[in-house]
């Protein structure tokens, strides 16, 4: 089951709402794990134990490092009393010096319960992610020294939105290392809050602060609330269903046979693939944030018109934003307040000079958030690739960031201005398409082969001589599609001048508000990509 | 504070921020300003910042700034 | 107020549907070439006219590779529609049923017996239910693709042999006896169960008899299957004819009558099955002979036509034969 099929629309999700809605405040959350569970179980079956052994550990972690935090106060508060009595001054700071070391003590003790905590939700995921992808590449490397094979690959099937679930897990222990959370004491609030059944396959990536009350409140539902929410599924829909489903065909085709194509084939591929992510990956957000948005409750959102974004670094600020939220809070800071980052900038100041410490401590933190980025999509040269592209063009744009500023106050340039603007989106957009053609491509080497086959046999004619219509959509398809973007890009536009489309319609006048429900209705009715002569596609994200 | 701002200054001079209360939620400070200013800070004041500091509340103006160094001071 | 507008709100959108349902009228579009898919025999069995088929077969493609119509009203004089779909799921069988009674009145239903055995789990199942239920109380929702071929204004002259498919390729199978005696029995889903059901009790509401039916196919079928299909009809009382037992009797040869390995048949092989079941079907319903009826006379000219393109076929099939 996934979030588009007619199943979950018209069955699971009003199912779960009436059920939510029949049952008193107190016991709401009980309804929504059960119907988070039954869905997790719908798709993975026995899996779910997966599931619930990190839910109980991130809860038990949770306690530990509780009771260490009280245990830690006791002492303090202790160390307090006893010294009100004295009150010479070689005590009072004997007494600082005292309990200095008792946070210390507790602070590292604290450190370790996180680090075993993290390693061993890791290690679940890692083994079952990525054991097959290190026996290959072992054994292959142990067959070029001339060994025989000396790992076998397994059969490993991997619980649906482990990727999800266990980040959102281990940002919920380092928040309570950090205290900018309480533990949560309940269980059946943490395998609410981690098992949710919208965001389950495919994120948004919540933090515990983000959805965990709103869960477990057990709001009532509102009428606008439901008409928001599916209107936001029909929005969602709409772009994966009628855009995203019918770029499907023309992708699958070129991409998996791009030994015959080079030139502006591969081109349009490389635009056809990022367009068909985006409309898939956001419209089953919208599906994911309305499903959420009928129960009243608010689920961050994941993209801000990534193509409106003026670099790379800005592009993944409007992409999959919970997830580069994510790696930055729990590995780019972290990394970067590091003793060993630390001991390098400090050094590298002194011996290097500003501009080089800065760059250095950058990519310090840069590169293993860019290798995690990578890995996360999964176990393949070509996501690690991806992950080191961006690592590379990032590190570049910081690195040229000087440069730019000289050019600005040298020639008064206005950033703001449309010559400027103009040539700078251009440029993400090529970053952008050319680092997707990679992340699509069946593995690093085709994706290679891709990208250098774009440079021969450029002819513009092949768009209208038949080679573009001849990879399974036609002009009735190619109209479509083009009309869908437009509609989409419309309503991104506005949305980049806070103009919130969506809560204007709700708020709008009755017949205004019904022509536009009917309107999307019937768009995805009729221009759908679905029923005879279409296959039904998986949701991408699903698979990561 | 007045050393806050002389860091703040150090790091780009066109900003003014005795005004500025969102300097994170505006995407002024991006994350590699973020992680300047932390090594200038801990050296400026002698503290250690941690991970779970950076949070946009600590570093969306120089007064919110100001508070966390003093705090840091204080516990350490 | 408030619930009283949700309802005009669902009533207005659920007119809306029927409504634009209409533009996308299957039959026009059936009978200008344009359906060419999955929906084909659903459309199909609407663009006959009202109450002439006698006998209507659903299946998968082992139906529309075995059982030739134009055939047995050469022979018997009786009409016959095959609505197949490849892979056909037992829920689309049902809803081609009650489409297909909306204007037809047949006396008998032959139920292909392979779908009983595909399943694809609860979920995708209940899925495939949704689809087609709302498919067949919605058009709109089972035809929208004709939009593309709205701007398009060529027909192409329909090749409908009443549902047969004419398949010249040959492809022998070589495994030998594949109906071995045993005593166990393959699994008929409960999910399915309940749709077999729901397709008996309509048939018995229009006093149809239903007659289970399995085309010759060592892939398919095994002694376990047939013996689930028998317990089956012992139990709700309906005849089975298993061809895979009749091999000898059809006289189907491995060698020249198989499509794809023993997969499906080819029309050689149809040939052989269709004479049989045609006497088969003489002898045990009353099925009268209407080739004299000029009510029936485009029978007469579509047999025709199909009797030159199956010859031609044949001879391939022979030249093959002789060929190897």
């Amino acid at each position: 089951m996934s979030y588009t099929v007619n199943i979950y629309l018209f069955l699971f999700l009003p199912a779960a709402l009436l059920a939510y809605q029949a049952v008193p405040k107190q016991k709401r959350w009980v309804v929504l794990l059960g119907f988070s569970y039954l869905f997790f179980f719908m798709i993975s079956k026995t899996l779910i134990v997966f599931l619930i052994g990190t839910t109980i550990m991130t809860h038990y972690i949770g306690v530990w490092l509780s009771c260490l935090k009280q245990q830690c106060r006791q002492e303090l508060d202790q160390t307090e009393k006893m010294s009100e009595n004295r009150v010479r001054e070689s005590e009072q700071i004997d007494k600082r010096e005292l309990k200095k070391a008792i946070k210390n003590k507790y602070k590292k003790r604290e450190r370790a319960v996180l680090i075993i905590g993290i390693l061993l939700l890791l290690s679940v995921l890692v083994y079952l992610k990525y054991y097959n992808f290190f026996a290959e590449n072992v054994n292959l490397l142990v067959k070029a020294s001339g060994g025989e094979a000396v790992l076998t690959a397994k059969k490993l099937l991997l619980p649906i939105g482990i990727s999800f679930y266990t980040l959102q897990a281990i940002g919920y222990m380092a928040d309570v290392y950090w205290e900018k959370i309480r533990p949560e004491m309940h269980l059946g609030k943490m395998a609410l809050f981690l098992s949710f059944f919208p965001q389950i396959m495919e994120g948004p990536i919540c933090r515990y602060s983000d959805t965990a009350e709103a869960l477990w409140k057990g709001g009532n539902l509102t009428g606008s609330n439901i008409a928001a929410g599916y209107l936001r599924i029909f929005w969602g829909l709409f772009k994966k269903i009628v855009i995203a489903d019918r770029l499907y065909v023309l992708v699958t085709a070129i991409y998996d046979h791009y030994e015959n194509y080079s030139g502006m084939m591969i081109a349009v591929a490389a635009v056809a693939y990022t367009v068909q992510l985006y409309m898939e990956f956001s419209g089953c957000m919208d599906i994911v944030i309305g499903s959420g948005r009928a129960f009243g409750i608010i689920l961050p959102e994941n993209f801000r018109q990534p193509f409106a974004a003026r670099n790379a670094a800005d592009f993944w600020r409007r992409w999959h934003i919970t997830l580069g939220i994510w790696l930055k809070t729990y590995v780019f800071y972290p990394v970067s307040v590091s003793q060993a980052v630390k001991r390098w900038n400090s050094f590298s100041r002194k011996r290097l000079g500003k501009y080089a410490a800065k760059l250095g401590t950058t990519a310090l933190a840069l590169f293993p958030v860019w290798l995690i980025n990578g890995l996360w999509h999964g176990a393949r040269w070509s996501y690690i690739f991806y992950g080191m592209y961006y690592f590379v063009i990032l590190l570049a744009g910081a690195a040229l960031e000087p440069v730019r500023e000289k050019v600005i106050k040298t020639f008064h340039a206005d950033e703001n201005a449309w010559y400027w603007r103009m040539p700078q989106t251009l440029k993400t957009w090529v970053i952008i398409f050319a680092g997707e053609l990679f992340f699509r491509a069946n593995g690093l080497r085709a994706g290679i082969k891709m990208f250098l086959s774009m440079f021969q046999n450029f002819h513009f004619q092949t768009l209208w001589d038949g080679t573009l219509l001849n990879q399974g959509i036609d002009m009735a398809d190619i109209l479509v599609i083009c009309a869908g973007c437009v509609i989409v890009g419309i309503v991104g536009v506005l949305k980049e001048r806070n103009i919130h489309v969506g809560e204007r319609i709700g708020k709008a006048k009755l017949p205004v508000r019904w022509l536009v429900y009917y309107s999307l209705i019937f768009a995805v009715l009729i221009f759908g990509a679905y029923g005879a002569g279409y296959q039904q596609v998986d949701l991408i994200y699903a698979g990561f | 504070m007045d050393k806050v701002m002389e860091i703040l200054m150090n790091m780009d001079d066109s900003i003014d921020y005795e005004k500025e209360q969102a300097l994170i939620d505006d995407h002024i400070l991006d994350s590699f300003g973020v992680i300047t200013l932390v090594s200038d800070l801990e050296e400026a004041f002698d503290i250690s910042i941690e991970a779970g500091e950076m949070i946009p509340e600590n570093f969306n103006s120089a007064q919110a700034i100001w508070n966390m160094v003093r705090r840091l001071q204080e516990n350490s | 107020m408030k619930k009283v507008r949700v309802g005009i709100f669902f009533a207005v959108l659920l007119g809306l549907l029927l409504f634009v349902s209409c533009l996308f009228d299957p039959v026009s579009w059936f009978r200008k070439g344009k359906i060419q898919d999955r929906n084909q025999s659903f459309a199909g069995i609407q663009a006959e006219k009202e109450n002439t088929i006698d006998v209507l077969v659903l299946g998968d493609s082992e139906a529309y590779t075995s059982i030739s119509p134009l055939k047995l009203w050469k022979n018997h004089g009786f009409t016959t529609y095959v609505c197949g779909q490849s892979s056909q799921k037992i829920q689309e069988a049902y809803y081609m049923l009650k489409t297909a009674l909306k204007t037809q009145s047949p006396k008998l239903v032959i139920l292909e017996t392979n779908m009983f055995f595909r399943y694809e789990g609860l979920v995708k199942s209940v899925e495939t239910s949704l689809t087609e239920a709302s498919g067949y109380y919605i058009p709109l929702i089972k035809y929208h693709n004709l939009w593309k071929k709205m701007a398009d204004g060529s027909e192409k002259a329909v090749e409908d042999y009443k549902g047969f498919i004419i398949r010249d390729a040959v492809d022998s199978y070589e495994g030998g006896e594949y109906m071995k005696e045993t005593e166990k029995r393959a699994e008929i889903p409960e999910y399915n169960r309940w749709y077999i059901n729901a397709i008996l009790n309509l048939c018995k509401e229009n006093k149809i008899d239903v007659l289970l039916y399995s085309a010759p196919s060592p892939k398919n079928c095994n002694m376990k299957r047939h013996n689930a299909v028998s317990d089956c009809a012992e139990e709700k009382g309906i005849p089975y004819l298993d061809l895979n037992k009749k091999t000898a009797e059809l006289g189907i040869n491995w060698k020249t009558d198989s499509l794809d390995k023993g997969d499906h048949l080819n029309l050689s092989g149809a040939c052989k099955v269709t004479a049989y079941l045609g006497n088969y079907l003489k002898e045990n319903y009353n099925l009268s002979d209407k080739r004299e009826n000029n009510e029936y006379k485009s029978w007469n000219d579509l047999a025709e036509k199909y009797k030159e393109k199956a010859d031609a076929s044949l001879q391939k099939i022979q030249e093959k034969k002789d060929g190897s």
